[in-house]
């Protein structure tokens, strides 16, 4: 069993490199995506800066918090980009017929499809990320893991969940449009106070929209850091992955090959 | 000069109508994807709720106000077209050649297909945008007889947006990739535009910044005119939007130009 966890970490790593060495290939685009993209999240936070010019507090969340919620939710976006950058495009292979390479492969193939594409963009999440977390916390190293820990968490949530909704296309066929918004309603929630909302709106984000525990439970944590917490997260994090892969194979069943002959180089 | 090269303006009318056209086959397709525009002003009329309560008011709107002037900061934003990226594909792979022979105005061409799109587009989120917000913070005052005035203010405000966007999508003639103009033109908006709160919520400095660009002409202003009318805001408005519409215009007409000399065309 050792072995074969040993194996797959191989494996994922060996992808990884793969696709951060072909992004590398044309650094210039690299490095203006990246800046870009941490420009972009930075002007993100503007709103907020000129909200909190006019008020103290937001039903007790501070500039301070926003930016940890800002680093939280980015954080898990580039884990997820970079990571399992082919969750953003299941629905498309379903439909297409183009899951004919990896079940050809001697892989498990819910892995193979995640780890087949990086996100080059999402390196600048990631420093944002990084970046936000270390001028709104009093930073060591303990808290700096413990940070990196909390955006894989974020990161398996959002992978697991875009498994769910692009999954839908086994029995819908064409429904990236819909997976594409339910991923959008994610990220777009995870970007605002939980201290906005109602409690029925709270309770949706803590199961049917996961994003409090993309951001909101990650922002808890690192405001004050309690075991309770913590194992909440991860435990909702491996629960979600395991009813995501669950829900991937089970709609596996239903698939059918596209017959398509096509070199298949990344996708 | 090349922005009025191509005949009488009832062809590109005609140009405008097919574009509307074939943006009304898809009309189902443009209410399921008006689904972001009510996540994002649900999001927003709990964030009014809670910062602005019942009574406080931010750059003289209401949490009620504040909602209004997002749906149609968001509906101008959302229902631009992309019609740039055919552009710039166009003048990257060499396509302009098959467009440039063809009788019209390629500038005038593309801003006739930006307006048939822009109206089906416009039409759709308006009517749910609007009707979400009636339905989570009741109705806005506006008082018909300003109608015409406002549809003056939308119309130079998509003509900005267009020009703003093709100026852009011309610095392909120069740059191989133009997107990251775009991501920052986005983010511009943002800011500049006033997306989510009115520029004049801006501190002094950045107010008077956005006071002398076009964005805040074609995304905060009409917006703004909408929700709180009064006539003094009119002229200011309509006076930058003139100005802004002449100068881009002119740098459209001046790029293209320019640009279109340096097209190769090796046949084939």
């Amino acid at each position: 069993m050792f072995t074969a966890a040993k194996r797959t970490v191989k494996f994922v790593f060996q992808y990884f490199s793969a696709n951060l060495q072909s992004a590398m290939e044309y650094r210039g685009a690299f490095l203006s995506q990246v800046i870009f993209m941490f420009i972009n999240n930075l002007m993100l936070l503007f709103f907020w800066w000129v909200l909190f010019t006019r008020i103290e507090s937001l039903n007790g969340w501070s500039f301070q918090h926003i930016l940890l919620l800002y680093a939280a939710a980015s954080g898990a976006y580039a884990c997820q980009a970079l990571l399992f950058g082919g969750s953003f495009h299941i629905s498309r292979a379903i439909a297409e017929g183009r899951l004919d390479f990896y079940l050809a492969m001697p892989k498990p193939v819910l892995l193979h499809v995640l780890i087949s594409r990086s996100s080059a963009f999402a390196w600048g999440d990631l420093a944002f990320a990084l970046t936000i977390f270390l001028l709104a916390s009093s930073p060591s190293l303990g808290r700096t893991l413990g940070f990196i820990v909390l955006i894989f968490a974020g990161g398996v949530v959002m992978t697991s969940f875009a498994v769910l909704a692009h999954s839908l296309s086994f029995w819908l066929g064409h429904s990236a449009q819909l997976a594409n918004q339910l991923m959008e309603a994610l990220l777009s929630f995870s970007l605002y106070p939980e201290s906005i909302f109602s409690a029925t709106t709270r309770l949706v984000l803590y199961t049917v929209i996961p994003a409090g525990f993309v951001s909101y439970l990650p922002v808890r944590i690192l405001q004050e850091f309690t075991l309770a917490h913590e194992s909440l997260l991860l435990v909702f994090a491996l629960g979600l992955s395991i009813l995501a892969r669950f829900v991937f194979y089970r709609g596996l069943k239903r698939y059918e090959s596209g017959n398509l002959v096509v070199i298949n180089v990344v996708d | 000069m090349q922005l009025a090269r191509g005949g009488s303006v009832q062809k590109y009318l005609k140009v405008a109508e097919i574009s509307l056209t074939n943006r009304v086959v898809y009309l189902a397709d443009h209410f399921a994807s008006s689904i972001f525009l009510i996540l994002i002003l649900f999001i927003f009329s709990q964030l009014w709720k809670t910062v602005l309560g019942t009574n406080a008011e931010i750059a003289g709107l209401d949490s009620t106000g504040m909602l209004w002037y997002m749906v149609f900061t968001e509906v101008i934003a959302v229902s631009t077209p992309a019609s740039h990226s055919l552009v710039s594909e166009e003048v990257k792979s060499g396509d302009i050649a098959y467009r440039l022979v063809r009788p019209y105005s390629y500038t005038l061409y593309y801003f006739a297909v930006h307006c048939g799109e822009f109206l089906v587009r416009f039409i759709t989120n308006l009517t749910i945008g609007a009707a979400f917000a009636y339905l989570i913070m009741g109705p806005l005052a506006v008082e018909w007889v300003h109608l015409g005035w406002v549809l003056l203010g939308f119309a130079l405000s998509t003509a900005i947006n267009f020009l703003v966007s093709f100026s852009l999508a011309l610095v392909a003639f120069w740059l191989e990739d133009n997107r990251p103009f775009f991501w920052v033109l986005n983010k511009l908006i943002f800011i500049l535009g006033g997306l989510f709160v009115p520029v004049e919520a801006y501190p002094e400095g950045l107010r008077r910044v956005s006071y002398l660009l076009p964005l805040r002409y074609s995304f905060s202003a009409p917006a703004r005119l909408v929700v709180n009318f009064n006539y003094a805001f009119l002229w200011q408005m309509l006076a930058g939007q003139l100005v802004w519409v002449i100068i881009l215009a002119v740098l459209v007409g001046a790029m293209f130009r320019k640009g279109v000399r340096q097209v190769h065309v090796h046949g084939g």
